[in-house]
């Protein structure tokens, strides 16, 4: 179907002029004048010879001629044909005849008028055929962009868009070299015949910077690939039948629509697998916590109701306390591997929501409430300190650990200190205890997973899995957590946590980076 | 103690336990494996509490309280292993007064159970017996509501906390004191309660629940019941 719709005569470049092709343009043109001179003298023997027309019926047939040439050929060969004609007309019809002298003066007048008709002429039906033809290659244009906006809606075996865009212009269109360039990916998609005019680094030049660029060389034109002011990358041709400039614009234009159609596709289907996924593991924990947490329930149910009666001698008090403390060592353990493996087996989704570090501490603080019953906690929160943008439970988690840590590593009798005060872009919270402090060579140990302290692992009940917990949550949020600490001088953890205005200022940036 | 407890959990070694634990504090115990079974416990029976599993095979617990809620005022108290606040707010939600997260001692279920299964010994006797107010009428005797003529059901513990704030016009009243008035002592941080238990009550006695005219919150503090308007 391309071919059929290619034109016989030869082929056009962008500025839309036509052109003979390449091969033996000078011959080609020679051998078009002297068919000209060819059909003049033709008609001039059978006007003399044959009919023996007037000079009347000779003017007439002669513009006839010149007509059918200036239709035919073009305007060169039927100025040309104007001339001889005069020449033939005024040598062999008007008297003196065989001369080229002009006795009568009317007859001046009759020769004048017959060139500038016949020039005149020729040049109206050059006109008219040359806008027929622009109006036939506008209609295939048309169609073809009409091919190349359903190619593209349809699904393709293609491995990428860029693949798909390349090859259906090549095939649609008739070029030579096809070059798309993505700003996304910062790669070229071609496909190309050369030596090509396009170079990759002009096509990220136009990509980048928007402007077209246009060589003569075999029509060679670079437009960007923009949707409302966002370059989205670049598309080169060369070398094509049917692409003019006008046209290449609107083909940029369905290729940024298809473009951004198909990232909003690729979009919601990683979000919907995000979510399912989400939503798999989520259900597989609730179950996971279901059958772990049923026998705890039953077992700590019977331990505490045998307990709660008075007929226990002191020993069955005793293995009856154990039974319900190591019930509860089981059921923290249980709360604290699920509560990790939620956060830790993908990247931590934030349902963020902006909060005032007041509402954090006093909910985590009261969460722990019966934890914390006879203890002191000294709060120093600064004030008029700025909200962050956190997720709520998540962050209430992250420090319940540390404050459950403070509350377990430090003596009965001493003060657990929570201080929060603002700096540059975050909040810094700090959680301090009077514990026997953290060895040096175990503070780089104490962030990881499972690990508990030396010196604490036989006497304090725990899981090693608190401070993981803290510290993901923390960096899932770009926020820092570290600890500082000397021997029996208790430790200090220090967490930042991103302020509701840098958080936006970020996202802003983020958004503006797209656009 | 008596009274007579419906516990529904699909485990039976968790039946067979409270069972147990609590026929000997002096509670009556049916016991039920699913919410169909429950469903015909509940017809057949009277009952003064349900003790109901949240996570079940077939109906679950959210869904059978909603179901029990339609046509009783029966005590309610769920139990679920997990401990998110969303969960809580859904079992409220779901019509249950109370909530207690799995594993639990056993002397904190009964005190819960103990907590639903008082009525509130607020003075009736020697406050106003009626309160009348745009259109809503507080019988405190006969423990029922009407608005605009019509009867509205209030499980107990809506009309305890509503009977709290009609006997207290116009004060401000903090979150802790009402929970532990209503609820009982060992109650005083479960603020998701009475968000639920308030936006319940102002569904069926504010005109316009969005914007209470009647039960006024108290930013951070708790909430207020203004009479007059």
């Amino acid at each position: 179907m391309v071919e059929a719709l290619r034109p016989k005569t030869g082929w056009r470049n962008t500025e839309g002029r036509t052109t003979l092709p390449r091969s033996s343009p000078f011959l080609r043109r020679v051998c078009r004048f002297l068919g000209v001179a060819v059909a003049v003298a033709a008609l001039t023997a059978i006007d003399f010879r044959v009919v023996h027309a007037n000079s009347a019926t000779a003017a007439f047939s002669y513009l006839l001629l010149i007509l059918g040439l200036a239709t035919r050929a073009g305007l060169p060969e039927s100025i040309a044909a104007s001339f001889a004609s005069t020449l033939a007309y005024n040598f062999f019809f008007l008297p003196p005849i065989g001369t080229l002298t002009v006795a009568d003066p009317q007859n001046w007048v009759a020769l004048v008028a017959f060139l500038v008709t016949a020039i005149t002429a020729s040049q109206l039906s050059t006109s008219a055929r040359r806008k027929a033809e622009e109006a036939g290659f506008r209609q295939q244009e048309l169609q073809r962009m009409y091919n190349f906006s359903r190619a593209l809606m349809l699904k393709s075996d293609e491995p990428s868009l860029a693949n798909q865009i390349t090859r259906q212009i090549s095939e649609l269109f008739d070029a030579q070299d096809v070059w798309f360039y993505d700003c996304a990916t910062n790669s070229v998609c071609k496909i190309t015949t050369p030596p090509s005019p396009l170079e990759e680094s002009l096509l990220r030049e136009v990509g980048t910077g928007g402007q077209i660029w246009r060589k003569t060389e075999r029509g060679a034109l670079i437009v960007p690939v923009r949707l409302g002011g966002r370059c989205l990358g670049s598309l080169g041709v060369a070398g094509a039948a049917f692409v003019s400039e006008v046209a290449l614009q609107a083909i940029a234009q369905l290729v940024a629509i298809a473009m951004e159609r198909t990232r909003a596709q690729e979009l919601t289907a990683r979000a919907e697998a995000a979510r399912q996924n989400e939503q798999l593991k989520s259900t597989l924990l609730d179950a996971l916590a279901h059958e772990f947490k049923t026998p705890l329930t039953s077992i700590k149910a019977a331990a505490t109701t045998v307990l709660s009666r008075n007929t226990l001698n002191e020993m069955e008090r005793d293995l009856v306390s154990v039974v319900d403390e190591e019930a509860d060592h089981l059921d923290r353990l249980v709360s604290e591997a699920i509560e990790l493996a939620r956060i830790g087996a993908s990247p931590v989704t934030l349902h963020r929501e902006p909060c005032s570090v007041d509402e954090l501490i006093s909910s985590a603080v009261t969460q722990l409430r019966r934890l914390s019953e006879g203890r002191v906690l000294e709060l120093a929160i600064k004030r008029d300190l700025p909200l962050i943008e956190i997720d709520r439970r998540l962050s209430e988690l992250a420090l319940r650990q540390l404050l459950n840590n403070a509350l377990k590593y430090s003596p009965p009798s001493s003060a657990i200190q929570v201080t929060a005060e603002s700096q540059g872009d975050n909040v810094m919270l700090r959680v301090c205890n009077a514990g026997q402090g953290i060895p040096r060579s175990e503070q780089d140990l104490i962030f990881e997973k499972f690990y508990r302290g030396r010196e604490a692992r036989a006497r304090i009940a725990g899981t090693g899995m608190g401070l993981t917990i803290a510290r993901d949550i923390i960096e899932a949020h770009g926020g820092r957590i570290w600890l500082a600490s000397e021997p029996a001088k208790g430790v200090q953890f220090s967490f930042t946590l991103p302020t509701f205005a840098s958080v936006k200022a970020i996202r802003q940036q983020r958004q503006q980076t797209v656009a | 103690m008596t009274g007579k407890i419906l516990v529904v959990d699909d485990e039976p070694q968790i039946r067979r336990v409270m069972k147990t634990a609590l026929s000997a504090e002096g509670y009556l115990i049916v016991d039920a494996k699913s919410a169909e079974e429950c469903f015909a416990k509940l017809r057949e029976d009277r009952f003064d509490l349900v003790l109901l599993d949240v996570n079940m095979p077939g109906l679950s617990g959210l869904e059978a309280c909603q179901e029990i809620r339609t046509n009783s005022d029966i005590a309610i108290i769920m139990l679920t292993v997990r401990n998110a606040e969303a969960d809580k707010i859904a079992a409220l939600d779901a019509g249950a007064d109370d909530y207690v997260t799995k594993p639990f001692s056993m002397p904190e279920l009964l005190a819960r159970i103990r907590a639903h299964l008082r009525r509130v010994p607020f003075s009736a006797g020697s406050g106003p017996k009626l309160i009348r107010f745009d259109n809503v009428e507080i019988n405190l005797a006969t423990r029922h509501v009407s608005v605009r003529g019509q009867d509205i059901r209030f499980t107990p513990k809506e009309f305890d906390l509503l009977y709290y704030f009609a006997t207290h016009p116009d004060e401000t009243i903090p979150h802790g004191k009402l929970l532990q008035a209503v609820w009982g002592p060992d109650y005083g941080n479960e603020t998701e309660y009475l968000h639920v238990f308030v936006n319940q009550i102002r569904k069926k006695i504010e005109p316009d629940p969005a914007n209470p005219r009647h039960l006024m919150t108290e930013l951070r503090v708790g909430y207020r019941f203004c009479l007059d308007l």
